[in-house]
């Protein structure tokens, strides 16, 4: 038999993740001779042997690859054979590069579990141990190729028992970058609000669940970032960190120390616990059992409650050792504020809300929150994407040039992408906050660096005062393209859906608030799309705004505005509404209603629901994003029967004052729960119904649905009805999110097909 | 986002639509435009003509500054005050703030057909007692009447000639420099928008025109332990607003602003009016506040002789100039977060999600 020789490039999730030892391994077991390394961002396999050795090889490479390993193309050549003597694994090389990128942060493994829980064992009740199918990843990285030095593990140089591990081709920390040991590695410690440590290494574990035991907050630094932690139960803990963080309501998410115990406080399907033993761990929204055991004050007023599952070995430990089986987990930042991720920050910036720290001490590269999942209609839906999915690759249906999307303001990411590639940014947040606009930045370089994306063409949104649009513009200049924030969510939707490049659908994109073309804020759209343009076939009534902004944030004003035409002024001032500054305000937004004074126009469907909370005494205010329309859905969940209301739409505009009208006035005759329940049917059978209108008379088979109203499981789950029966196509979500983190997505496949500007 | 091809409000709103007007439209057309140190392309809030090499400094030379403002108001007369008042005012603020001594004005009227007399002449008065609270002599004028159909109410013109010694620029903001600012903002907008449109605000609020010399001119000779200016800017924030005004001088000086909420002075009937009406009181007329830029050593000597006056005694230091975010305002807020204070553009544009 002839020796052959082929040059073997393997490209996807190949670094970080066990991928040359595997390599290695097979290499040994086929009995070739050669060599594997990190080029840039692929592996680069020199492999020698006989023909059916190398097929046989080649074979298990693509089905045995590591658990967190994903490949995304092989490309072989024929090699002149050169005698290697054995198989080896070769230093990294610095290179140019093609596609592949660092795995995100995982969960720790079971074998893992298994050795930090072994008393023979030195990980034991090391709570950083991890190995090639575990641990963090992209928190760590500060640049490629995934090796150790390019990592905040650059600081722990191996001792010689974790360098034997490292060296064992058997060993499953073979060449895991992040492995480490309680004699090199990071230690935890345990201090007070001024930064004094009280315990270190696995009494910083004990002390620590002990106090959170007794109801104090912890600020504990974990995979991406700090979190804040409190007893689940305890209504004062709780309730001292509403306070002190000034979040009146929002919903808090929690971590349950397994599945039986999320049971005891929350439903669960299959899917869903699933999805929460998953190696990601997210977030999943739980409907919440009617005996809820835990405190009231972790989701007031909402039917579902977030949970996760322990991810890191720290969060065992803790469980391990604390008598709480539920903890609040919430990200630790001040209001607008990107999460905290540094020692000296965290001791400073949390100083009023932390009584206590748990750290760490190697670095966070990359701030990652957790991601958010809730099931949709049957489906699983994004609400955030970000640890555990983010830098995953996205893949497009038909190549692009490179090009950057820089999102839009509120739970923006950011998008690169070039060719068929695109990697979504983790979540940023809030960039009309300064700070967060320069993590916004920050992310645009690290991502950029990690993906070896140039960007040629800068997609951003069409509103002229976001942060993001101006970094867009003064950084991309004429490279810019300005991309209608709608748009970009049905161009994300077509993307996450993989439509063809010449495909056509009627988009439906049920929002908050997005720049229109026409200089008035849209929000309930329907969009005849292609990937190079849109045409808007209908929409929700255009309504005013009393004082703008201030509008969505008193749903009241909003409301007001809705039936100014239609009520009489005694009916306006007595509807039992609540304004922050009492009646006067009432009588202020209704002069300037009448006067036309600071009055914006929308067409959004979220200020409808808004709207209708407000009518029916659900939500007067809102104190995070989407509390009016949430809590809505919350107690239409509640509904027994439905109350018809009709549907009224006059060229291609669906009527939302007299939808409004007709709720106000059957507000004495039904439920609260039924009506809000109706209002949502309405709006959403109605909507459908534009949409389908407009696929008729377009020709065009498929309507799908994007935007953050797409969240609310009643109305997603209409209108997929409506459009389904009406014989048409119905597409949703399925890797990206229907909320503004995808509209980077959109932004970027928009930019990047575009022609150049010259 | 096209929109028409002919003047619109915002063109004279103060603010990035009347910037674009005045440099593509006007300055474009207009070859001449300087006759001293400061001339038309400096868009400051007046110019020079340079006369003379001063006689006892070689360096140096006192400038003539000259500056012109026509006011039309909605209604002429609004809470404590008249058009007349604001006539005045704003011309010898424009001087003020420049650091000019008011020598003389001019003013020139357009009054249409059937306006009363009884308000005309209430409206001289008005204009009269203002200048003569600073001592500057109205030295001509000219009255033009004109149908009532084309013309709805009174608008007059004020010029003002003044003298300084040295000329002080609205571009002149250096790192390190603190932002006095010589009352509480907002007064002016929201008490005439009040009074226009009839809101009922339940409060006393009235506006706070004023003309400022009495005031400035006790701090314009401050020098710093070098024998430097202290005063490094000064600005009027009158259309435009705070916002406005701020945004000017950091982009004019090249240098970054950056302001913190909780010491702006506001007072807390224009900030629950704000609120209700869905305004930046950032970005409301003030007619009788200015902006003072001030060499960090003597911002409390400054601050403190502001004080001492009528109008300047709810004056705050309010920020200070940095090297970084050259051109851009930045305000740490009472939560804690800083956000970007940006140029007004006239627009009100919803961004909540
Ligand atoms: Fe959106
Ligand atoms: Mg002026
Ligand atoms: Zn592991
Ligand atoms: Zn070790």
């Amino acid at each position: 038999m002839q020796t052959q020789c082929r040059k073997i490039n393997v490209s996807g999730v190949v670094q970080g993740v066990g991928f040359r030892p595997f390599v290695y391994n097979v290499a040994i077991e086929n009995g070739l001779c050669g060599y594997v390394k990190n080029a840039g961002n692929e592996v680069e396999i020199v492999a020698e042997g006989e023909k059916e050795e190398l097929e046989r090889f080649l074979h298990n490479l693509y089905f045995k690859k590591p658990t967190l390993s994903q490949i995304d193309q092989i490309r072989t050549k024929v090699f002149p054979v050169s005698g290697f003597s054995d198989f080896s694994i070769l230093n990294s090389e610095q290179d140019e590069t093609t596609n592949s990128i660092i795995p995100p942060d995982t969960a720790i493994c079971s074998d893992c579990l298994q050795d930090m829980y072994n008393s023979k064992d030195r990980h034991y009740h090391y709570p950083f141990t991890s190995c090639t199918n575990c641990g963090p990843r992209y928190s760590l990285v500060s640049s490629l190729p995934f090796d150790r030095e390019n990592t905040s593990m650059l600081e722990f140089p191996l001792c010689p028992e974790c360098g034997l591990d490292y060296k064992i081709p058997s060993d499953r920390r073979f060449h895991a970058q992040a492995t480490c040991c309680p004699n090199c590695g990071p230690v935890l410690s345990f201090t007070n609000g001024s930064g004094d440590v009280l315990a270190s290494g696995h009494d910083a574990i004990i002390k620590c669940s002990e106090l959170i035991d007794d109801g104090s907050i912890v600020a504990v630094k974990g995979y991406g970032g700090f979190h804040l932690v409190c007893d689940a139960n305890s209504d004062s803990a709780v309730l001292k960190l509403r306070n002190s963080l000034d979040r009146p309501a929002q919903p808090f998410a929690v971590m349950a120390k397994d599945v039986g115990t999320v049971c005891s406080f929350a439903s669960i399907s299959a899917d869903e616990s699933s999805l929460l033993l998953s190696r990601q761990r997210p977030i999943v929204v739980l409907d919440k059992s009617d005996d809820l055991s835990l405190s009231c004050h972790i989701t007031p007023d909402l039917h579902n409650i977030g949970v996760m599952l322990p991810y890191s070995g720290t969060h065992h430990l803790l469980f391990d050792n604390s008598d709480t089986d539920v903890y609040v987990m919430t990200s630790a930042n001040l209001p607008g504020l990107p999460m905290v991720t540094d020692n000296g920050e965290a001791l400073s910036h949390l100083e009023r809300i932390a009584d206590h720290y748990l750290l760490h001490n190697y670095a966070i590269r990359n701030r990652t929150d957790d991601t958010v999942i809730r099931s949709v209609n049957g489906r699983m839906a994004f609400i955030r994407r970000s640890r555990g999915f983010v830098p995953e690759r996205i893949e497009l249906p038909f190549p692009i040039e490179p090009a950057i999307g820089v999102g839009p303001e509120l739970n923006t990411t950011v998008t690169l992408a070039k060719k068929n590639n695109a990697y979504i940014s983790q979540y940023i947040g809030n960039t009309r906050h300064f700070e967060t606009a320069q993590y916004h930045k920050q992310v645009v370089l690290n991502l950029g660096q990690l993906t070896k994306i140039e960007p040629g063409l800068w997609g951003c949104d069409l509103h002229p005062e976001f942060n993001t649009t101006r970094f867009a513009q003064e950084t991309g200049g004429d490279d810019t393209v300005f991309v209608q924030h709608h748009y970009a969510h049905i161009v994300s939707l077509m993307v996450d859906n993989l439509l063809p490049v010449d495909s056509r659908i009627i988009g439906i994109a049920l929002d908050g608030a997005g720049y229109g073309e026409n200089g008035t804020i849209w929000g309930g759209e329907i969009l005849e799309a292609t990937y190079s343009g849109y045409e808007r076939t209908a929409h929700l009534m255009e309504q005013p705004m009393p004082g703008g902004d201030v509008a969505a944030t008193y749903p009241s004003r909003m409301l007001l505005g809705m039936l100014h035409d239609v009520l009489e002024p005694k009916e306006l001032r007595d509807l039992p509404l609540y304004f922050k500054h009492g009646e006067p305000e009432r009588n202020i937004a209704l002069d300037q209603l009448e006067k036309g004074i600071n009055l914006a126009r929308t067409s959004s469907a979220a200020r409808v629901l808004d709207s209708a909370a407000a009518l029916l005494g659900v939500s007067h205010y809102r104190s995070y994003q989407g509390e009016p329309a949430m809590k809505l859905e919350s107690v239409a969940k509640k509904s027994l029967h439905n109350v018809d209301l009709p549907v009224k739409c006059k060229r291609g505009v669906l009527d939302t004052t007299s939808l409004l009208y007709d709720l106000y006035e059957r507000t004495d005759t039904y439920a609260v729960c039924d009506l809000a329940y109706s209002i949502e049917d309405t709006l959403a059978f109605g909507v459908a119904e534009l949409a389908i209108s407009s696929a008729k008379k377009r020709n065009i088979d498929v309507i799908g649905l994007s935007g953050g109203v797409a969240y609310n499981e009643h109305i997603t789950g209409r209108i997929s009805e409506v459009v389904k029966d009406a014989g048409f196509e119905f597409i949703t979500h399925k890797k990206i999110p229907c909320g503004d983190g995808g509209v980077s997505l959109g932004q970027v496949v928009v930019a990047g097909s575009s022609e150049r500007i010259s | 986002m096209s929109k028409d091809k002919i003047v619109r409000m915002e063109h004279g709103a103060g603010g990035e639509a009347m910037q674009t007007l005045i440099r593509d439209v006007i300055l474009k057309n207009i070859t001449n435009r300087s006759a001293g140190l400061v001339g038309l392309d400096d868009l400051d809030d007046g110019a020079t003509i340079n006369i003379a090499s001063n006689i006892h400094d070689s360096e140096r030379s006192d400038e003539i500054v000259i500056t012109t403002d026509s006011h039309v108001i909605k209604p002429p007369f609004f809470p404590d005050s008249n058009i007349g008042r604001l006539a005045v005012s704003g011309t010898v603020n424009d001087l003020a703030v420049m650091g000019a001594a008011p020598l003389a004005l001019t003013c020139a009227m357009v009054v249409p057909e059937g306006f009363e007399l009884d308000s005309f002449e209430k409206i001289i008065r008005s204009m009269n007692a203002a200048a003569e609270e600073v001592g500057v002599p109205i030295i001509a004028g000219d009255t033009k009447t004109v149908d009532r159909n084309g013309l709805d109410s009174i608008i007059i013109n004020t010029t003002g000639i003044g003298i300084a010694y040295e000329v002080i620029r609205d571009c002149g903001l250096c790192p390190g420099d603190r932002i006095i600012l010589t009352g509480t903002i907002g007064d002016h907008g929201i008490s005439l928008l009040a009074h226009r449109e009839g809101f009922d605000l339940n409060t006393d609020l009235v506006s706070d025109v004023a003309p400022l010399w009495n005031m400035i001119r006790s701090v314009i000779p401050i020098r710093t332990i070098e024998g430097k200016p202290a005063i490094s800017a000064m600005k009027d924030p009158t259309r435009g607003g705070l916002a406005g005004a701020l945004n000017e001088m950091a982009q004019k000086s090249g240098t970054g602003i950056i302001i913190d909420q909780k010491d702006l002075p506001i007072r807390g009937s224009v900030s629950s009016a704000c609120e209700m009406l869905g305004i930046d009181p950032l970005e409301v007329a003030n007619e009788g506040k200015a902006i003072i830029c001030v060499k960090d050593e003597n911002a409390e000597e400054v601050l403190s002789i502001i004080r001492k006056h009528e109008y300047g005694k709810d004056a705050a230091i309010i920020g200070e100039a940095t090297d970084s975010n050259s051109g851009k305002v930045l305000m740490r807020t009472t939560i804690g977060s800083m956000r970007y204070v940006d140029t007004p553009t006239g627009d009100l544009i919803p961004r909540i999600c």
